[in-house]
């Protein structure tokens, strides 16, 4: 999950034993505490701290360690051992391979294959596991180039009237919101799960 | 009861139970302007955040119409109603919400939650505008009321040509120049025809090599895909060549929207780019196979080889092709087992198939229901009253049609046939349709009736059969038996007497 935690990889083994345990604990230690002091510093993860859940990553030879994170105060505190209910779970059945799959430069290939050879179980939305891995990026991998930002070429970067064949498109000047005239079109607008679920709202359908 | 089996030469219980259901669905009278919400069955809910819209719901429920009619050829009636409902609702307030209502920056964009926020590139996260706000209204575009005629907003337009499209596929009707009229921005109208809808999208794709955006500013490959479908769809049918510019957008989106790993497999595959941004947004693993998946049901019938490609690579990334792996132990999400399930169905890959409809039978419930148990739907572990309209919608699709149906629409056409025989007046939904075929060589219509309301079953109905040549001279067997319930009422047309119920009907005409 991390280049930084990469060398703790160095002595890999399969299963477990005491080697791979103390590495997997000592991995997350780094993990959770460079979360949590990040989350007091670092606007970029602050702001990713939208709600308040706990992660945890754990194996089946009792190294775990789980996160805490507080969206009223975007925060995040981290302990070791397992959290009594966590709303997302990473289980391994070893520290060796849980340290494998966490420093693997593509780990969430590595965890998502060891889900369907069952070396790995997911509690919880697996998109989680992303947002989590995200986090983590943005603590460890600063300032890595983005493979995906790129010009690509032929952009269509302002409105080009020659761009639509006969058809007029009609403009008018930007707005930085729904007319507050509209009170209808606000009222329908309110029930749309894009809104609701932005502010947080339970989304539950008739 | 069990009926669960699709019947090669007819449509299936499930079929005719998930017709009746787009039935309700469209006929009921609600209210899709800004003072109305539409009646909580339209799924409004799946796939959050870009498509918990209720317009998405009767894009995706349109598309089995077609496939419904290639058993169904001479008798076309439902399936144009319920088109038709379908573009009054699109075209008003709520069909456009989006664009009408989420305008200017999104003032929550700190506050979405982490399953969404996975949906924006890392560095923007926090800070950028979730998929599916649209931003109507934001710099540099300004504010553009009219949702069809815009900058962005590909993802209205491109799938009202493609629902304009299968509205006149199932018809037979024309009108490509008929004026009707869109809802925009506080309510004001503009005027449209499906023929200028299909102009300015083909207009566009040419002069923007990337693809129209949708959301300002988010180019996407699944609506571009969509956009394109609907472009062949208006060709194959009106002898146009507005599809033209599609293939160089392809060529362009193998070059730049996705990448492969050096053994071969998916590495990349854009979600959406933004070319303001600079930013190619695709998911890390396995994951990024969820943004290839889209994208299939509109290629596939416009470039298969390009499109069963990507439907390898998807598939085997994710694993879901994979024997030994038990589906339910790999967490697959629901709309695009579903999307898998049919592509393997419309491509012919049973063994993929058949594990996922296995899959689907013992996770996704499906039932019949209703007050007289004659609708059908899956659903999906949701606790809810309504089944899913977007998830049943792309699943039903493997249970309405045989193998390549969708494909056969875009690239083999039934015309409307002007001399064949044609039911009109059918008492739908007390009378249920499963097969209405000519064979044309033998001078044979064969119908095959149901209890579309079972309680009317044994009721007394009839209903016309047109574009008879010589009606005089044709005879009709019920069951196997000559019948005398018919007589001739025009030139061309017979009108049939039976009950309501489960017939075989063959009207003989002579050729």
């Amino acid at each position: 999950m991390t280049e930084i935690t990469r060398p703790l990889a160095g002595r890999r083994r399969r299963g477990s034993g005491p080697v791979p345990a103390a590495g997997l604990r000592v991995l997350l230690w780094g993990l959770g505490h460079g979360l949590a002091l990040a989350s007091r510093v670092s606007a970029p993860i602050r702001s990713q701290i939208t709600r308040t859940l706990t992660v945890e990553i754990s194996a089946d030879d009792g190294v775990a360690r789980h996160w805490n994170f507080d969206a009223h105060w975007h925060r995040v505190s981290s302990a070791a051992g397992r959290a009594g209910a966590p709303d997302f779970a990473v289980r391994f059945t070893s520290s060796g391979r849980a340290l494998r799959a966490l420093t693997s430069p593509r780990a969430v290939d590595r965890i998502m294959g060891g889900l369907s050879h069952g070396a790995v179980r997911l509690e919880g939305n697996p998109l989680i596991l992303l947002w989590f891995n995200g986090l983590v990026r943005r603590l460890v991998q600063a300032g890595r180039a983005d493979s995906s930002r790129r010009a690509l070429p032929g952009g269509y970067l302002a409105h080009d009237p020659a761009a639509n064949g006969v058809e007029k498109i009609t403009i008018e000047p930007p707005v930085g919101e729904l007319d507050p005239r509209s009170t209808a079109a606000w009222n329908a607008r309110a029930r749309l799960w894009i809104v609701r679920g932005g502010c947080g709202d339970p989304l539950q359908e008739p | 009861m069990n009926r669960t089996t699709t019947p090669a030469a007819g449509l299936s219980d499930r079929a005719l139970g998930w017709l009746r259901f787009m039935w309700d669905k469209a006929t009921i009278s609600d209210d899709w302007s800004d003072l109305g919400e539409p009646h909580p069955w339209w799924d409004r809910y799946s796939v959050p955040p870009m498509c918990a819209f209720p317009r998405f719901d009767i894009s995706y429920m349109a598309y089995v119409l077609p496939v419904m009619l290639e058993t169904t050829p001479a008798w076309r009636e439902a399936y144009t109603r319920i088109a038709d409902e379908l573009i009054r609702r699109y075209t008003s307030f709520w069909g456009a919400i989006d664009w009408c209502t989420l305008v200017g920056p999104d003032p929550g964009v700190d506050r979405y939650p982490p399953e969404w926020l996975v949906m924006i590139p890392e560095r923007l996260r926090g800070r950028y505008a979730i998929p599916g706000w649209t931003g109507n209204g934001v710099e540099p575009w300004g504010l553009q009321p009219d949702p069809v005629g815009a900058d962005g907003n590909l993802f209205y337009r491109g799938w009202l040509n493609l629902l304009l499209g299968i509205r006149r596929y199932v018809s037979g009707d024309g009108g490509e120049h008929e004026p009707f009229d869109v809802t925009g921005y506080r309510n004001r109208t503009f005027t449209w025809t499906h023929a200028r809808i299909a102009e300015f999208i083909s207009a566009q794709l040419r002069s923007r090599p990337q693809g129209p955006h949708c959301e300002n500013t988010k180019i996407w490959p699944f609506c571009v895909s969509a956009a394109g479908l609907g472009l062949k769809l208006y060709d194959a049918l009106l002898g146009t060549s507005l599809h033209e510019p599609f293939p160089r957008w392809v060529d362009y989106a193998r070059q730049h929207y996705m990448s492969l790993t050096r053994a071969g497999d998916l590495d990349t595959f854009a979600l959406y780019y933004d070319p303001i941004e600079q930013q190619l947004m695709t998911l890390p693993g396995p994951f990024v196979a969820y943004g290839v998946l889209p994208c299939l049901p509109y290629l596939y019938p416009q470039d298969r080889r390009f499109a069963v490609w990507l439907y390898e690579l998807a598939v085997r990334r994710l694993g879901w092709n994979s024997p030994d792996v038990p589906l339910g132990r790999l967490h697959p999400d629901a709309h695009d087992l579903c999307t898998v399930l049919w592509m393997a169905h419309e491509m012919g890959d049973t063994a993929t198939e058949d594990r996922i409809r296995d899959f689907a039978e013992s996770e996704y419930q499906p039932r019949f229901f209703g007050d007289e148990n004659d609708r059908f739907a899956f659903w999906f572990g949701y606790d809810s009253t309504w089944p899913r309209g977007q998830l049943n919608a792309t699943l039903m699709l493997a249970e309405s049609g045989s193998p390549g149906a969708w494909w056969r629409v875009f690239n083999e056409p039934r015309p409307p046939p002007a001399s064949e025989p044609v039911l009109r007046g059918v008492d739908y939904p007390s009378v249920g349709i499963r097969r209405a075929q000519n064979d044309t060589a033998q001078g044979l219509l064969s119908i095959e009736t149901t209890a579309g309301t079972p309680s009317r079953r044994g009721e007394p109905t009839s209903f016309t059969i047109d574009q008879i040549p010589r009606p005089a001279q044709a005879s009709v067997t019920v069951d196997g038996r000559g019948s005398a319930s018919w007589q001739v009422t025009g030139r061309d047309s017979i009108r049939l007497d039976l009950d309501i119920g489960d017939h075989q009907i063959s009207v003989a005409f002579p050729g």
